[in-house]
């Protein structure tokens, strides 16, 4: 039988990374995960879509696109298919706070790949007539991704109404009318104002020893300078915003209504200690062992599935976000009620101590599997860090969750998510077929 | 200066080196002999078991009872033995521990994965889901109504309305036709006795496979895997083998219109089984035609050249009764008559033009180093360990993969387009969403497979 190792939870480093620095303030870290002989290796930009100026709304987005579009070494489409002539993969994504690029290669094809990208963070040239094919291809991915899907449509409106005059009230995508002007010109200036390496950072997790990765990195985007790159604007905050909304989206395919509601709450990188009993309450409040599941779909059914979770990973504030589906014959008022009564208990009556062990227990055992998968680690750092964690915390987040107390859940509800309180900043959301 | 010698001394290196590492296997797969097939690794303190019922899939679900195999596999972990719903989920969430159950057409199919410190009660909650699961009435309810609610959540999609669509269409009067995720009606309509029936006609060692990974020996996992499945009935071999799907006999084009500023687009060519000594020049096709992102023609043509749709792929589907070749994507209902033109002007060149050598070289060099990168998780290991045992693989074919492909060659490639192009045109094409005008495609108004 297996010998069952009974050691405490205690996770020391999550990742167990290995950085340095370059001369030219480029971060580059190291995972090291000799499972298979592969790489991923990805560069993070501290750029994204709530860097674009009023009016180029999608803009960081479609830059991201035209990365592909060539450097004058590499030709257009090209990138791609060399990475895939390797065997690997290879993407790209956009959100508000970043963009990032990402290849998983044999590791022997490490260093093409590091040539090639550090290559497109100075030299992208690309053809006007494609940039603007290319923009064709936004403006569907916009129709696929939002348009035709309702409830996506209801997102945007969420944030929009939610994070009013602060950047991320825009979709990334683009508005529909924006994204249909931008021109190449803009991406490349975007892309000249802010692409260096001051603005990045590389992350590379597999089969690789740290040592050989910052001398690649040396050789490669350590020979890149930062020009006169500027760092990204100060975004505006969100100023106070009196009334409550509630925002109703009819539409003729919907047959399911939905009930949302999303919170602005603090971000990581702005209050960590937050940041941590947010992640706590989730655990306790969310999924379906969790209280809202169980008040609302269990114990005395009005909802078919109930969810609630906390982002948290961001460089500004982040979202709290409550999704129910309720069932025939349930009204909204029901939802409100029964929503806010489950909050209600927890910031009148707490949680109780062995709650709170079980659930640092349970993310404390989930921190294991991080580590178990070639692309994750690089994923889930980068994405820390870029969101302006630093690395203590991205390795000892799961360690410090020790430290939240009962009250502190009970102080986070009161605070955050209960209608009227100090920190209550809220958009109720309901999705509901077109009357017939 | 310096990079600029770089990135020149880059590019005159080939870029067609053959990655695969052929002295040491792909994946060490070990075929214990009782039962069970293993991929010991050491990486870190997790264990992971995948397994199937063979046949066992939605495709049993009696008619006027689909969705019974998916309500089955949602039901299995609310409640077993002396846990009712909420214990047995606080034991598998307080300990880390991801069970699931999932219901294909064809097979009946779960997966564990547990930290090793928790392996002996992730062992037992998946012996009690299996041997004694209790399908309480409430549980069964709220498993029934969050199906019900998620089928009308999906009704707002446009690929699921096409995928609806097309089930109709490609498949007929099969029993692949009915909707394996269940209609509303007859979801609604399930007991917990269905529940239990299904359970005992299909869940016997007859029917498993299994496949375990990680952090134990073969020896170590040997009782665990008897305490966990010997508990299953006999049950009989000669299951029945469900007849192959008969194929429309003439091309049919269906819309289905519903609110949306796209079309949801799927194009299905029946195709080749993975039996078929034309395999592996089946899988070069395919990465040509649709699989290889922005190096196959699909992308090339219809995405980079013409900026028609976002996305558009070709994958082969195999399944036991029928195998296919389809290809999907999404656009504005402007753009769909030249994409459909598109995409049948690239098979008919597929047809009629041998495939460049680069193109080819490519292909297969990624088809080859693309293998080894697939393994990076524990599940990922002994999901593969039990795709094999399915497929009737031996423990060893993965290493023969390189070669096999390897030895594809262009004309390969052009006789497999022949055999599954024979027809330009494919067999079924379905649009939901936004029908364009003059549109030759015959008009459905009720989405089969779903009331």
């Amino acid at each position: 039988m297996l010998q069952t190792v009974t050691a405490a939870n205690a996770v020391d480093k999550i990742y167990n990374t290995k950085s340095i620095t370059l001369p030219n303030a480029m971060q580059v870290v190291v995972v090291e995960n000799h499972r298979t002989p592969a790489v991923t290796h990805m560069v993070w930009y501290k750029i994204g879509g709530a860097d674009e100026v009023m009016g180029h709304s999608g803009l960081a987005h479609y830059l991201e696109h035209l990365m592909f579009k060539g450097t004058g070494l590499v030709a257009a489409g090209d990138f791609s298919k060399k990475v895939k002539s390797w065997g690997g993969n290879d993407n790209a994504f956009t959100s508000w706070d970043f963009t990032a690029y990402f290849q998983t290669v044999p590791k022997d094809k490490l260093e093409s790949v590091m040539i090639m990208e550090s290559d497109r963070m100075k030299n992208l040239s690309f053809d006007d007539a494609e940039a603007l094919i290319e923009r064709d291809v936004v403006i569907q991915e916009r129709k696929q991704r939002t348009d035709s899907n309702p409830s996506a449509q209801l997102g945007e409106a969420m944030r929009a109404a939610l994070f009013v005059n602060h950047p991320y009230a825009r979709p990334i995508i683009g508005w529909d009318q924006e994204l249909q002007e931008l021109t190449p010109a803009a991406a490349r200036d975007f892309y000249k104002t802010y692409y260096a390496p001051k603005n990045a950072i590389l992350l590379v997790s597999g089969d690789v020893d740290a040592k050989d990765v910052f001398e690649l990195a040396a050789r490669t985007y350590g020979q890149i300078n930062n020009d006169g790159a500027k760092t990204r604007p100060d975004w505006p905050e969100v100023p106070t915003i009196y009334g409550q909304t509630t925002l109703t989206h009819t539409h003729p395919s919907v047959k399911q209504a939905m009930w949302r509601k999303l919170y602005r709450v603090p971000g990581m990188a702005k209050d960590y200690k937050q940041a941590l009993a947010f992640a706590l309450t989730d655990e306790l409040i969310g999924g379906n062992t969790g209280r809202l599941y169980q008040a609302l779909a269990v114990d005395d059914p009005i909802v078919s599935a109930a969810s609630f979770s906390y982002g948290g990973i961001a460089v500004d504030d982040s979202t709290v976000s409550i999704g129910v589906t309720p069932l025939d014959g349930v009204t909204w008022e029901q939802v409100d009620k029964a929503v806010d009564a489950v909050l209600q208990d927890v910031a009148d009556n707490g949680v109780t101590s062995e709650e709170l062990a079980k659930a640092v227990a349970r993310i404390q055992d989930e921190s294991v599997y991080e580590r178990d998968s070639l692309t994750g680690p690089a994923m889930m750092v980068g994405y820390q860090l870029v969101s302006g964690l630093s690395l203590e915390q991205v390795e000892g987040w799961a360690r410090d969750i020790e430290n939240v107390t009962p009250e502190d859940i009970q102080e986070t509800v009161r605070t955050y998510l209960l209608p009227g309180a100090a920190g209550y900043h809220a958009v109720t959301a309901h999705l509901l077929p077109q009357a017939e | 200066m310096r990079f600029t010698t770089i990135i020149l001394g880059f590019l005159l290196m080939t870029v067609l080196a053959n990655s695969a590492q052929a002295q040491n296997r792909v994946l060490d797969i070990e075929d214990t002999g009782k039962g069970f097939w293993h991929v010991e690794d050491h990486t870190l303190p997790i264990i992971t078991i995948h397994f199937a019922f063979y046949g066992a899939g939605a495709v049993n679900d009696p008619a006027g009872k689909t969705g019974m195999a998916q309500i089955l596999s949602n039901t299995l972990d609310e409640g077993a033995g002396a846990r009712d719903a909420k214990a047995f989920q606080d034991a598998l969430q307080d300990h880390a521990i991801e069970l699931t159950f999932s219901s294909g057409r064809d097979h009946f199919t779960g997966k564990l994965k547990t930290l090793k410190r928790h392996a002996p009660l992730a062992f037992e909650l998946l012996h009690d889901a299996l041997t004694s699961p209790r399908f309480d009435d409430d549980a069964v309810t709220r498993m029934k109504q969050a199906n019900i609610m998620r089928i009308k959540s999906s009704l707002s999609k446009t690929d699921w309305q096409a995928s609806r669509l097309m089930n109709d269409v490609v498949f007929g009067d099969h029993p692949y036709a009915r909707n394996s995720g269940g209609t509303i009606s007859d979801i609604g309509s399930i007991t917990s006795a269905d529940l239990e029936s299904y359970r005992e006609t299909y869940f016997n060692k007859a029917r498993l496979r299994i496949a375990t990974a990680g952090d134990a020996t073969a020896d170590e996992m040997a009782p665990i895997v008897e305490q966990i499945f010997g508990d299953l009935a006999k049950g009989e071999g000669g299951y029945p083998v469900i007849v192959p799907v008969r194929y429309p006999e003439t091309p049919l084009k269906k819309a289905y219109a519903s609110d949306s500023p796209q079309s949801s687009v799927q194009m299905v060519w029946p195709a080749l089984p993975k039996n078929d000594p034309d395999y592996h020049a089946y899988r070069v096709l395919n990465h040509i035609l649709g699989a290889g992102g922005f190096s196959s023609f699909l992308m090339e043509e219809v995405r980079e050249k013409q900026g028609l749709t976002y996305g558009i792929y070709s994958q082969p589907v195999f399944m036991d009764a029928a195998d296919y070749l389809a290809v999907e994507s999404a656009a504005s209902p402007e753009n769909i008559q030249a994409m459909t033109k598109s995409v049948q002007d690239i098979v008919e060149s597929l047809k009629t033009t041998p495939v460049e050598a680069k193109r080819l070289a490519e292909a297969k060099s990624y088809l080859i180093g693309s293998l080894p990168l697939r393994f990076s998780s524990t599940l990922s290991l002994s999901g593969a360990a039990l795709r094999m045992q399915l497929d009737g693989r031996s423990i060893t074919s993965l290493d023969e993969w390189g070669d096999q492909i390897e030895a594809v060659t262009a004309n390969d490639v052009q006789r497999v387009a022949q055999r599954i192009f024979a027809s330009t045109q494919p067999i079924a094409t379905v649009i939901a969403g936004a029908v364009p005008d003059n549109a030759d495609f015959t008009t459905v108004t009720t989405l089969p497979g779903v009331e």
